[in-house]
């Protein structure tokens, strides 16, 4: 009989990672999905990775997921960015192979125990009370399961804008569904907001002279996601393949300037709202007329394919405007367009009516995860997808539901944000996101989350052994370092002092075995002994904040800056001190500092008048 | 929240007495309080009731007006049920009892705003500036206050957030955009810039606050002179009350005390001191202290004498000798003819008293005329002490900011600005990251 512990609908990168989670937890797993050639299509740029993306990639690796693989597995070139810019905000970036990834993808669910697969489309679904019962696919067969996890991305509702031309569809040729949306709103009692977002023309590679723009190579040597070290690899021979730069002129400006009528975004024919940090060319050209240029980043798609994607030229005009501005950029005077640009609009679920655990509140065993959240990008599918993907695995174990904390990780901050703030944007992740920065950082996402995904059984025993390892090696060079000393000083507090690194301290006699430690190692320990310092100092100043009592009944009624929903957590958990508020589920920092101007606004506020 | 009720006039003998009262789900609770004619035990919200009242026993002790405001609509965005009556206080009193044993509680002072507050019925900084508007000495500041209270665009105080929320989008792109290109990121100098623009704007608010602290607001009076020469028997007597404990007890007063004298011009702010004499008690010497500061702070001093205490020598602070006025008190002890003294008055008899009031009220019809000068729109900004406390440990953390950057990395720079983001938000209200990245945005060309 059809009959499974997690029923996975979708098979994007969140589809990916909850299936995979899900079944390396031990439960029956059947990932349903519309085609299944299409399982890990990159339907935007073939990148993974990126400040604050990478972090979340970074903490998937550290639970043994997917994304951080198959990026590493179908990697064209890598890059460690931000590297000037401090330890915590440093972020890996790898372009991928579109096709390889796809081929990765499929190769590693495969590979999963108790993970199997069918491709159709949901048409319909029952329900027990509270409780969806099984799902309806188009070919008739009935699917049962104790729990779901949808993650259909753009799906809903999708339409296609180029120029004036409106298609109904999903992305880069993908179906959509239009009859899903009021079921989803009707049946389901969930409520739907609309989307935009878009991508530029992908262009021939014989036709553009890279002879013009600026060479940008990866790093070497190769910084990899996976924490398998024996997996660090290329999967060609090598080298990498490199970026190039390039940047938009006036007369891109011009072209656009006298098109404006003819793009769906300023005609009003789109009426979804797009993420203000990915904006398409004519958005940057109306919002900053001045600016004389933009960069266009050209970015290969695939080895074995002579397809490019020049990233920062979205764009939903009409193909021949489309034309006229590929051809205004140095380097692309002759390029030929393989497939046009197109902005495509979608029905989200507003994750306001989430649980931590993205769980809809008002069901019991249904999970949302990825764009339809609201959310944009691979990785922020993927961290969702995981949370997802467990939770449902822990539902089916009838176990304690978890979802990782705010300050503890980039995962926690994005879907704290979703369930607490909700959306008015599509959600991308940033490290100004983030309050507890300085400790969630790409180097230590293993210390923060490889323990805990070992007891949840998500984490394999190859992965727990290399983290092992790493902490054995840190701890034999940590303690080295506590009693080797130069001029009086033990090493290790030389090498908290910001101008001191590892290899400046190369000259003295270390241990054996350094000189074989990969970077993310060294860069791991070095942030690990120097950042000490920060951590400790803000834990000391929070617990200065212990002290505040609070008054009882206080949450009866609005506090300034508390959203209904925390709010409602704190009434039912009625804290007395502000560490016990602290680790109300979904009480935020933030919601922390509006609650500790309040409190202090409450003892001036006696004296008002 | 639970209910509250309060006197919205002072208890005190005068034709009308108001008593509020404010909570969620007030009706039909406090129905018993009241009772009216027309249709229905439940008044409608907004409308006008002639209501009789009556005590916990049921009895009906007043009658009066009643209105009644729904929650959001109301003052505290609860419901509020508030009752216009006869101003006796035994009445009022009775009813208010009636109030409690019906499940309200007496507010504590400030309560009501303070309730406004928490539903975002007005802001911590409106509260405080209609404070400083009710405690207007004179009709002209008074005006200016109201300026400021009914104020739409951005003042001082949202300058200083847009800057300090400036400065962190710019933090922001640094970390968060590298994609940008070095040459559109924001350089080290453009953050010194904005940092010491920021540092200029809190510093220049700190100075005017401290300039102002060191006078008092309005027409200013302060009774000066030796211990038991009567200051305190002459204040009292300049009020119609008895404010000030007086005793035959040297050294009785040990604080200042502070009355006000409403006048048709501005208020006369009288102040009682602590006698003036060596001593080697600390609390009374502070007080002696405060006397003394008073010299420099007040509009006008009288110098306090009497036959049984006069000064021993005229060794005060300098400051402008034309403030000095010297009273000779306990006339009717014994009078002194000396021309030295411009006032001869017995607090005891009244003797010289109401020429002395005359006096006063002259000098504060010139005061208000002339030399007043309310303060101009900068200034007042800070008002309060918690306010200047508060800009002056922020430009203390900012120039600690100020000196990491270019030395400590980008996001440890961001860290030290954020760890005292609590601070700043007491100052100038919520800063979100919603905020930042509106700024962000208008700022710079973000994405690719
Ligand atoms: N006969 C007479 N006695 C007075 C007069 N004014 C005050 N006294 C008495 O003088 C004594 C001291 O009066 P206070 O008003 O306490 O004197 P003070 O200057 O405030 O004294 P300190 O607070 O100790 O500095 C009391 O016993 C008063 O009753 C007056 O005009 N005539
Ligand atoms: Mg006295």
């Amino acid at each position: 009989m059809n009959r499974w512990d997690v029923v996975v609908i979708g098979g994007g990168h969140a589809g990916i990672e909850a299936a995979s989670a899900a079944s390396r937890m031990g439960c029956r797993t059947l990932l349903v999905t519309l085609h299944l050639d299409l399982i890990g299509q990159m339907s935007c740029n073939p990148s993974v990775g990126g400040i604050g993306k990478g972090h979340i990639v970074s903490e998937i690796e550290a639970m043994d997921g997917a994304i951080s693989k198959l990026a590493d597995r179908s990697g064209l070139q890598f890059k460690l960015l931000n590297t000037r810019k401090g330890y915590a905000v440093q972020a890996l970036r790898v372009q991928c192979d579109r096709y390889r990834y796809r081929q990765e993808a499929r190769t590693y669910l495969e590979a999963q125990n108790n993970l199997h697969f069918r491709q159709g489309e949901v048409v319909a679904w029952t329900m027990d009370g509270k409780s969806l019962k099984s799902l309806r696919l188009h070919d008739g067969t009935e699917v049962f399961g104790r729990t779901f996890v949808l993650t259909t991305g753009t799906f809903l509702s999708g339409a296609l804008h180029i120029g004036l031309n409106q298609t109904e569809g999903g992305r880069g040729g993908e179906r959509s569904s239009r009859e899903l949306s009021p079921r989803f709103s009707g049946e389901l009692g969930l409520s739907l907001g609309r989307l935009k977002t878009g991508t530029p023309p992908r262009l021939s590679g014989r036709t553009i002279d890279f002879s013009r723009m600026e060479r940008q190579p990866g790093d070497e040597p190769v910084p990899f996601f996976s924490h398998d070290l024996s997996s660090h690899r290329l999967f060609f021979p090598g080298p990498q393949v490199p970026c190039h730069l390039t940047a938009t002129t006036a007369e891109t400006r011009s072209v656009i300037q006298s098109n404006l009528d003819r793009s769906p975004l300023y005609s009003g024919k789109i009426t979804g709202i797009g993420p203000r940090y990915c904006p398409s060319i004519e958005d940057k050209i109306v919002k900053f007329p001045d600016r004389e240029s933009h960069h266009v980043f050209i970015e290969p798609e695939g080895l074995l394919v002579d397809e490019y994607y020049p990233n920062g030229i979205s764009t939903s005009l009409p193909v021949d405007v489309q034309e006229q501005i590929v051809h205004s950029i140095p380097g692309l005077e002759q390029a030929m367009i393989t497939r046009p640009g197109y902005a495509v609009e979608y029905d989200f679920v507003f994750p306001d009516q989430l649980t931590h655990e993205l769980r809809v509140r008002h069901l019991d065993n249904l999970f949302l995860a990825g764009q339809i959240n609201g959310t944009t990008g691979y990785e922020e599918a993927a961290g969702q997808g995981l949370i997802a993907g467990l939770n449902a695995a822990l539902l089916v174990r009838e176990e304690e539901p978890w979802s990782p904390d705010r300050s503890l990780s980039y995962i926690g901050v994005m879907i704290d944000d979703l369930v607490t703030q909700g959306v008015d944007e599509p959600y991308r992740m940033f490290t100004s996101r983030a309050e507890n920065r300085l400790y969630i950082r790409h180097h230590n996402a293993d210390d923060r989350l490889t323990s805990i995904g070992r007891e949840l059984g998500a984490v394999s025993d190859t992965q727990w052994e290399w983290y092992e390892r790493k902490r054995e090696s840190f701890q034999r060079l940590r303690s080295y370092l506590k009693s080797a000393r130069q001029g009086g000083t033990p090493l290790l507090q030389l090498l908290k002092r910001p101008d001191v690194t590892l290899d400046s301290l190369e000259s003295l006699p270390l241990p054996e075995g350094l000189s074989e430690w990969p970077e993310p190692w060294r860069i791991g320990f070095e942030s690990e002994v120097k950042y000490e310092g920060y951590i400790r100092i803000s834990q000391d100043r929070d617990s200065r904040e212990e002290e505040f009592t609070i008054p009882v009944g206080i949450f009866e009624s609005p506090i300034p800056g508390l959203s209904k929903e925390v709010l409602s957590r704190l009434k039912k958990a009625s804290p007395r001190t502000f560490s016990e508020a602290r680790c109300v589920r979904g009480v935020t920092p933030g919601a922390l500092d509006s609650l500790r101007t309040h409190l202090k606004a409450g003892k001036t506020g006696t004296s008002f008048l | 929240m639970d209910p509250i009720v309060a006197p919205a006039t002072r208890l005190i003998n005068q034709p009308v007495g108001i008593l509020r009262i404010s909570g969620s789900d007030l009706l039909p609770r406090f129905s018993p309080l009241f009772h009216f004619s027309s249709s229905g035990l439940i008044p409608e919200p907004r409308r006008v009731y002639r209501v009789r009242v009556r005590d916990q026993s049921g009895e009906t002790v007043d009658d009066g007006i009643l209105l009644y405001f729904r929650s959001p609509s109301s003052l505290t965005g609860e419901d509020v049920l508030e009752l216009q009556l006869h101003g006796n206080p035994h009445c009022l009193r009775r009813v208010m009892d009636h109030a409690i044993e019906l499940g309200a509680r007496p507010a504590r002072p400030g309560e009501f705003l303070y309730r406004a507050y928490l539903h975002h019925k007005i802001s911590l900084l409106k509260a405080e500036s209609l404070n400083r508007l009710i405690q207007a000495p004179s009709f002209q500041d008074y005006r200016r206050q109201f300026l400021d209270y009914s104020a739409t665009t951005p003042g001082p105080i949202d300058e200083i957030r847009a800057d300090w929320v400036d400065l962190m989008a710019q933090l922001y792109v640094l970390l968060d955009h590298a994609d940008l290109g070095e040459a559109e990121l924001p350089k080290p100098g453009v953050l010194l810039e904005k940092i010491d623009s920021l540092l200029l704007r809190i510093e220049h608010y700190r100075e005017s606050y401290k300039k102002n602290r060191m006078r008092w607001k309005g027409f200013s009076v302060a009774l000066l002179g030796p211990p038991n020469s009567g200051k305190s028997s002459l204040f009292n007597r300049l009020l119609g009350n008895d404010r000030a404990i007086v005793s035959e007890i040297p050294g009785t007063t040990r604080d200042m005390i502070e009355g006000r004298i409403s006048t048709e011009y501005g208020d006369i702010l009288l102040f009682d001191s602590a006698g003036l004499r060596e001593t080697t008690d600390p609390v009374e010497e502070k007080g002696i202290r405060k006397s003394l500061e008073a010299v420099r702070l007040a509009s006008l001093v009288f110098l306090v004498e009497s036959a049984d205490s006069t000064m021993e020598s005229r060794a005060f602070p300098d400051g402008s000798v034309s403030k000095f006025y010297r009273v000779w008190n306990k006339s009717d002890l014994m009078d002194n003819e000396s021309p030295d003294f411009h006032f001869r008055v017995s607090a005891r008899t009244r003797k010289g008293i109401a020429q002395l009031y005359r006096f006063l009220e002259e000098q504060a019809r010139s005061f208000y005329a002339h030399s007043y000068e309310p303060d101009d729109s900068t200034e007042g900004v800070v008002s309060s002490e918690r306010q200047y406390r508060i800009l002056s440990r922020l430009s203390t953390h900012l120039k600690k900011v100020r000196r990491m950057v270019g030395v400590s990395s980008w996001e440890i720079v961001l860290h030290e600005l954020e760890s005292q983001k609590a601070m700043m938000e007491d100052a100038v209200g919520i800063v979100s990251h919603h905020m930042v990245y509106d700024r962000v945005f208008q700022g710079f060309c973000i994405g690719k």
